[in-house]
């Protein structure tokens, strides 16, 4: 699975690291999303999935394989 | 659930479709309908406000994937066709068109809609819930140049702040000042209040309309000091109300939202999620109806699961955001009455700070003004983290900050 993000519209609520610190993170200054791993195992679907799910901007795609 | 199970999900927004999505990612192929009075397909109200008001992004910008295949099983969508009642004897739907729609499970995601004071209903008085709203207000804004907004609460804030990007002229009425302080804690109401000024903003705190007479005349709107302002465009943004009209002779408990358990049921087979929902939390041990765009998703998704036979409780910490002027203040969990400000974080008059506000047996609140980061940390150092699905209820609240005293 690739984990893609859309555009610029990330309000930084934070909510995609709190599901899934492996493979989100945060800018310090900005607060705007960083995807640290854009093919996660899948054994972080479930996490994925309700990242992307979660997020209050729906800036997280996920492509499956 | 069984193959053959039918969900009516009404309301084909966010809390909506993102239970749809959970129903479909969780297994069920079951038909789903989902009824709504705009078009069905989820869009993000937010940038309402904000960088879609001032036409930075347009229409395409704002819509929302369903996350659901054709091929996951029949998605039946019925547009401007909104739900006009529920029989929980048969087990029906009644759409406005005459539809009847069985069915084995109802979620009521029916959303909000603005709550307008009796004297400001009419011609010319804007709303801001739909985009449809956002098109006609930044029309007039761009048309006049200036707009009253009656109501200083994070919509009418936000507008504010917009429509100074915009170049236009703008007074905001705010009767209850003290109801942002209640909200952010009283450094951030007052920054906020602090900034707006200095943007130009006019700030007419302690006003309200004339109870009666507000629109009458010629003139703009009469305040109820008797003073008439100039003639302009009008926005109430005097908050919204839980769409729940439709459900009178349902049988269902409604009280400022659809009263729902812990898991979100509202009576068999029935379930709500969103801002029509008012349901029990066991964390704050009182029913909340929680207005924000997160819970929308968050209880969407749990109503599927639970839905499924997860039995999993709400124990979100309620989160919400405001982007103004290009800072970002968010707050974590909610500052009631007997929260206390703990523990500051960086300068209260500086780029970037937080403030924890304990409370004995509820969980903190954290407010965050350009520190988005380090509020992440913050509520992992806490525990203020979503439960993962295999959690049960929490037995003991979270209350002991590492910041600040013993709990």
């Amino acid at each position: 699975m690739k984990v893609i993000i859309e555009g610029d519209a990330c309000i930084g609520s934070g909510c995609c690291v709190l599901e899934c610190p492996e493979v989100f993170s945060q800018d310090p200054e900005e607060g705007t999303v960083v995807v640290t791993n854009a093919t996660p195992d899948a054994s972080l679907d479930e996490a994925v999935h309700n990242a992307a799910a979660a997020c209050p901007a729906s800036v997280i795609t996920l492509q499956e394989d | 659930m069984e193959p053959h199970d039918r969900v009516v999900v009404v309301g084909g927004a966010i809390a909506g479709w993102s239970c749809v999505a959970e129903l479909r990612r969780l297994g069920f192929r079951g038909r789903i309908d989902v009824v709504s009075r705009e078009d069905a397909l989820p869009y993000e109200r937010p940038p309402l406000s904000k960088k879609f008001l001032t036409g930075e992004w347009d229409e395409a910008r704002l819509l929302v994937a369903t996350r659901v295949a054709d091929d996951d099983g029949p998605v039946v969508l019925h547009p401007h066709d909104p739900a006009t009642a529920l029989d929980t004897t048969n087990h029906e739907i009644l759409l406005a068109s005459g539809t009847r729609l069985p069915y084995t499970h109802a979620v009521i995601a029916a959303g909000a809609q603005p709550r307008v004071p009796e004297g400001l209903g009419g011609e010319g008085v804007h709303v801001l819930r739909t985009r449809e709203d956002a098109v006609a207000l930044r029309a007039a804004v761009r048309r006049n140049r200036r707009l009253c907004i009656v109501g200083g609460g994070f919509i009418g804030l936000e507008v504010a702040a917009s429509c100074r990007s915009m170049g236009a002229a703008v007074t905001v009425i705010e009767p209850y000042p003290a109801g942002l302080a209640a909200r952010v804690g009283a450094v951030a109401a007052q920054r906020l209040v602090d900034r707006h000024r200095s943007e130009g903003v006019e700030l007419r705190w302690h006003c309200a309309p004339a109870p009666v007479g507000a629109l009458d005349g010629d003139g703009g709107l009469r305040l109820d000091s008797g003073e008439v302002l100039e003639r302009q465009p009008i926005l109430a943004a005097t908050g919204a109300m839980p769409s729940t009209g439709w459900l009178a002779g349902s049988g269902l408990d409604i009280d400022d939202g659809v009263q729902c358990d812990e898991f979100g049921q509202a009576a068999p087979g029935v379930w709500a999620a969103g801002d029509a929902a008012r349901w029990y939390h066991p964390l704050y041990r009182q029913p909340l109806r929680v207005e924000h765009r997160l819970n929308a998703a968050e209880q969407g998704r749990l109503v599927a699961r639970n839905m499924l036979g997860a039995a999993a409780p709400w124990a979100e910490i309620p989160f919400f955001w405001t982007d103004q002027y290009g800072i970002r203040l968010q707050v974590v969990g909610r500052i009631g009455p007997e929260h206390r400000a703990q523990s500051l974080e960086g300068e209260a008059d500086g780029h970037s700070f937080l403030t924890v506000f304990a409370h004995e047996s509820q969980p903190p609140a954290i407010v965050a003004w350009n520190a988005a980061a380090r509020l992440t940390a913050l509520r992992r150092e806490l525990g203020l983290v979503p439960s993962a699905p295999a959690d049960t209820v929490r037995s003991t609240p979270i209350s002991h900050a590492r910041t600040g005293s013993a709990s």
